[in-house]
């Protein structure tokens, strides 16, 4: 059976395939109809790099794929699936999410609790692993998810969409709520903060079993920010 | 509930030993498995200095794999003093053992450095105070590879974070003979945990003899894994008391027939291997264990102490005889004919049966 992949902007089904093939570098970008459309990637007969955006986001697709050459000790690590090996220390500084998926198949958990070094700082820099990627995750992407996470809330619990992601991180685009379901807000803030709890569990069990790493990662910081019960 | 008097309480008999092992790596440095030679010698030299240099090493012996014999090598592993993938003539590769052979660094195993602490019955708390410290000491010395995210990188992800296994080793024979085991160890799977056979990763538990290990490292603290083994152990070692009882009163003479059997056959084979000879020692010591013979506790020291004796190169350095197999398994039932024969008599009057 071919491979279901997943359009590289939304997630959704991909049915579009574009390689593009510069010097030696090779590069397969997947997209679904609808993103298709909007750049005008479903007829063959425009060259996709017409479009500034697409060409922009391909770009940081391939300095992603660069990046993944560890700086140490030169190792090329694309998939760990595969059987990429890490060869140093470093190697763990430059995967993404992969790493958290394999952490978690493993260990159930992928942040460290425990001892640290005395007399020295820590010099593995993993936050490639756990940042938020803005750049190329936009704010549709997040928004959606916004959505899909208020509303599992709602259908599952029955309580009304009070769900609020941290602003820092996400766009506030999809405020739905008018300012009178925003006072009952602080009443059933922490009645409903289990239910919060629960609800983001699931969805993060429902992404990690989708494979939506980047969902998962997001899912995961905001249970972290959660109140502990 | 525990009926039988014979069946002593939770005791240290059932823990046979605790083993807790750190693994670290240098900074900056290729993982040994994808380290050139030049490399591994390197990282071998600084390696060493750092742990020759620390005050709990200064009297310990450095090993390199490359320079000791064969022989060597198997007296070490059988004493459980490096691991057996240490076990190469690889001038790359070494450990440092304390005089008692209880606190060992090994340099270029799997990981640059790894700590071992081995310890009698359950005793995990102390022996990660030891492993601990030395990891303390070592640290002054050079720079580990550390991420405030995932903990001490390891060149394997199943150890990330603590980089710490705590195992404690179990002599199960009521539940083996049960076929317990199975059920209990898939249980333990499910909750982090590893039952293996005592010889560790890819031995089969044979024996009777079974070593519990923690599984996660990471998103666990060291003192979090110690607890839970110690929790799980415990309570492995009431189902094994349970199981014990529940012989004794289902079916007692096939206990006391397999306990009469172990003894005469040690007492007068000829020839025996390694495998035939523990199986029947751990039937002696299960009988000493539910005291069935006087001073139950020395006649443990001594069948635990056969049990490391009777190895294949400690046969030859007890002994000091050089033997190929053959001879071997005429030696070690000579040997143990004498050493059985001192054992005081099994008490199987006292049983209804």
């Amino acid at each position: 059976m071919a491979k279901q992949y997943k359009c590289v902007r939304c997630g959704k089904p991909a049915v579009v395939h574009i390689t593009r093939i510069s010097g030696n570098e090779k590069l397969t970008l997947h997209y679904c109809e609808e993103c298709a459309k909007k750049f005008s990637l479903e007829d063959p007969n425009i060259p996709a790099n017409l479009d500034p955006e697409i060409k922009k986001f391909e770009e940081t697709m391939l300095n992603k794929k660069h990046s993944t050459i560890c700086p140490t000790c030169g190792m090329l690590l694309n998939d760990l699936k595969k059987g990429d090996k890490f060869a140093c220390p470093d190697c763990y500084s430059i995967i993404d999410d992969s790493v958290i998926e394999l952490f978690m198949q493993m260990h159930n958990a992928s942040r460290h609790i425990g001892k640290q070094p005395k007399n020295h700082e820590a010099n593995v820099d993993t936050t490639s692993i756990f940042e938020e990627k803005t750049s190329v995750f936009n704010e549709d992407f997040l928004s959606d998810l916004e959505d899909v996470v208020s509303s599992a809330i709602e259908q599952v619990s029955g309580i009304q969409a009070d769900f609020v992601f941290d602003e820092d991180n996400l766009p506030s685009k999809v405020d739905v709520e008018d300012s009178s379901k925003k006072k009952s807000k602080k009443v059933s803030k922490s009645k409903s903060a289990v239910d919060k709890r629960k609800e983001l569990e699931h969805l993060l069990d429902e992404a990690v079993k989708q494979e939506r790493y980047e969902d998962a990662a997001k899912i995961r910081d905001q249970l972290n920010s959660l109140p502990k019960s | 509930m525990v009926s039988s008097k014979r069946v002593r309480k939770v005791n240290s008999a059932i823990v046979i030993s605790s083993r807790i092992r750190l693994a670290r790596n240098l900074a900056g440095r290729r993982f040994v498995a994808s380290a050139t030679p030049q490399q591994l010698s390197e990282i071998y030299v600084v390696c060493a200095n750092a742990v020759l240099k620390t005050k709990k090493m200064r009297t310990a012996k450095l090993y390199n794999m490359g320079e000791i014999t064969e022989y060597d090598r198997a007296v070490l592993s059988e004493k459980r003093a490096i691991s057996k993938e240490l076990e190469t003539s690889n001038t790359t590769k070494g450990a440092i053992v304390s005089k008692n052979g209880k606190l060992s660094a090994f340099i270029n195993e799997e990981d640059h450095i790894r700590i071992q602490v081995l310890g009698d019955g359950l005793s995990l708390e102390s022996l990660y105070k030891t492993a601990n410290a030395l990891d303390d000491e070592i640290e002054n010395n050079l720079e580990y590879a550390y991420s405030s995210d995932i903990g001490y990188i390891t060149s394997c992800p199943t150890n990330m974070g603590t980089g710490m296994r705590a195992s404690v080793m179990m002599h199960l024979p009521a539940l083996s003979a049960d076929y317990q085991m199975e059920k209990i160890v898939r249980a333990l799977n499910q909750l982090g945990m590893v039952v293996r056979g005592a010889n560790g990763e890819g031995s089969d538990s044979f024996n009777a003899y079974y070593q519990l290990s923690n599984q996660q490292t990471l998103g666990i603290s060291e003192n979090d894994i110690i607890k839970k083994i110690q929790t799980f152990c415990k309570k492995i070692c009431q189902f094994e008391i349970n199981a014990r009882s529940k012989i004794m009163e289902d079916n007692p003479l096939l206990l006391v027939d397999k306990i009469l059997r172990a003894r005469a056959l040690l007492e007068n084979c000829k020839l025996i291997d390694t495998d035939e000879a523990l199986a029947n020692i751990s039937a002696l010591r299960l009988a000493a264990d539910m005291n069935m013979i006087d001073n139950g506790e020395d006649v443990i020291k001594t069948l635990d102490a056969l049990s490391q004796n009777i190895l294949p190169a400690h046969l030859q350095e007890c002994l000091s005889v050089s033997a190929e197999s053959n001879q071997r398994d005429a030696i070690r039932a000579k040997y143990l004919n004498e050493e059985i024969a001192k054992l005081p008599e099994i008490k199987i009057g006292k049983i209804n049966y």
